[in-house]
């Protein structure tokens, strides 16, 4: 399988626990600052690369090595910061794959006209976000939608959800959890990215 | 390697066995019935795991959290019967508000034809009181009214709070309504007055009113019309025009809402504890003045708070009974 991810490789044990005051700022930057740019990466992402399929999983390992390098020094422009990473992990895995993708190469050049359009809104409005979470309910399966209406609309447990729909805790957790992956998609992404759903 | 990605299992990568993991935790996490301290030892055992259970974990917990405002999302427009051109999503949380407001409706009290009556709601409290011949005063979160409803005149006294007016006007018995000194005199209308100890603030959205404040009285009446806001201390008054879309927000708390539009967050903190059990303090003066919108329920201080920490990437603490939120 191509390019599956850094994920296996990934050194373990790096944050050990005195780095936890340090981790809850970084945690707290990337959350704000890196991840309402996944819209404009993804897209720079599913343009890059031939297989659709892994745009989720290369998103993931940028995230990873963006995570990782601002762990010693926050950049001061985080837009250049995240496509220059993500461009070196393209052209890694160019290299690792041993073959050039043509409409790779052109697209890398297009990475300056991609930093030039406006980037997505630091503080997204409220409007914006509801319409979001909107567009994510409706791209859920019906019983995931379901599940997950139960969840944020009125607030009820795993277990209530379970009583309420006939269903095991086990299966509220499997909707849930697809549910949550649609969500993330859709409030960071501004769309889906991974096309693969079980 | 072919790769069909329609045939499962053997095609879940790696990333994406972390993120559907990552997305139970943050489930899990905010499952408050069951989540343990042990539980919690086991989560910070994964994520120092890896960094890829890092930055998963912290994509779909922001994600899942934020959420939490789709409890929100009911305007009080939506609250009006069932439409069946909405998904049937929408026509559920419909019925899950309509529900919330028929549980607040019993305690309103119908009252006999003379005598006055006091009525008063607490913190976080909402109720309606009718009146005999169908008008209704919907009082907010700590409000005291009291009410003279007999043959001679219709009057009401709105001692502290916040209240709604919806008057079936009656020429030969208008209603007034007085209030910190100031006299309301309805010409059939539907309007909103506050008291909040220093000023008294008349917001008229539908019909109109005579407003007749302690500073004037000697003057003749200022009338009101739609949109009109008039702001009464003991010695001024002054009126601007707001549009009735914005008024129309300021109404939210009549379905459990509070509406925020680009609220400066320590008006909004400001607003939101006059609801809550628990209070909201800002620390830092400058986060006061970010911006934030939002329909929160009047209740959920919790929600709030993780809003603003999610939305505005403000550091909240919460500690029992306050929240506090800084930089």
């Amino acid at each position: 399988m191509v390019g599956t991810s850094d994920t296996d490789k990934e050194d373990p044990g790096t944050p050990g626990l005195g780095a936890a005051v340090d981790s809850a700022e970084l945690n707290d930057w990337f959350v704000r600052e890196v991840l309402p740019l996944e819209a404009v990466l993804a897209n720079f992402l599913r343009r890059s690369w031939r297989n659709q399929s892994e745009v989720a999983d290369l998103c993931q390992d940028v995230y990873v090595r963006v995570y990782e390098t601002a762990r010693s020094e926050r950049p001061k422009s985080v837009k250049p910061f995240v496509f220059s990473i993500a461009r070196n992990l393209i052209t890694d895995r160019i290299r690792r794959e041993q073959i050039v993708p043509i409409e790779t190469v052109a697209d890398l050049d297009l990475l300056s006209v991609e930093l030039d359009q406006p980037g997505p809104e630091r503080a997204v409005i409220a409007r914006e976000e509801l319409r979001n979470l909107q567009l994510a309910l409706d791209r859920m399966p019906q019983r995931c939608r379901e599940a997950v209406v139960l969840k944020k609309v009125d607030g009820l447990s795993m277990r209530e959800i379970a009583v309420r729909m006939g269903i095991a805790v086990k299966t509220v957790d499997r909707h849930l959890t697809d549910g949550a992956l649609i969500l993330a998609d859709f409030v960071h992404g501004k769309s889906e990215m991974s096309r693969k759903r079980s | 390697m072919s790769h069909d990605f329609r045939s499962q299992l053997e095609s879940e990568t790696a990333g994406e066995r972390v993120r559907e993991r990552a997305a139970q935790w943050a489930i899990a996490r905010r499952e408050q019935e069951t989540w343990t301290e042990s539980n919690q030892v086991e989560l910070d055992d994964w994520l120092a795991q890896s960094p890829v259970h890092m930055v998963s974990y912290l994509r779909i917990q922001s994600a899942w959290d934020r959420a939490d405002r789709l409890a929100a999302m009911h305007t009080p427009s939506n609250r009006t019967g069932i439409d069946r051109a909405k998904p049937l999503i929408w026509r559920i949380s419909t019925m899950a508000i309509a529900l919330a407001i028929v549980g607040f409706v019993i305690t309103s009290v119908v009252l006999p034809k003379s005598g006055e009556k006091a009525f008063s709601t607490p913190v976080g409290g909402r109720a309606t009181v009718m009146l005999a011949d169908g008008s209704q005063i919907e009082l907010n979160t700590s409000t005291s009214i009291r009410v003279s409803d007999d043959a001679a005149d219709r009057a009401v006294w709105l001692d502290r709070g916040e209240a709604y007016f919806s008057v079936k006007h009656n020429p030969s018995r208008p209603l007034v309504v007085l209030v910190g000194g100031h006299r309301i005199v309805d010409v059939g209308t539907k309007f909103l007055v506050r008291e909040d100890g220093t000023q008294v603030r008349v917001s008229l959205i539908e019909g109109s009113v005579n407003f007749q404040s302690t500073s004037q009285r000697s003057k003749s009446d200022t009338p009101l019309k739609p949109g009109d806001v008039a702001v009464a201390t003991a010695s001024s008054l002054s009126v601007t025009r707001e549009p009735v879309a914005k008024l129309a927000d300021e109404l939210g708390w009549r379905t459990g809402l509070v509406i925020f539009k680009h609220a400066r967050l320590s008006d909004a903190v400001a607003d939101i504890n006059r609801y809550g059990q628990k209070r909201v303090i800002i620390a830092d003066p400058a986060v006061g003045d970010l911006k934030i919108s939002g329909a929160f329920p009047v209740r959920d201080t919790d929600l709030f708070a993780r809003v603003a920490r999610t939305a505005l990437g403000v550091r909240v603490e919460d500690r029992d009974d306050i929240i506090i939120i800084s930089r």
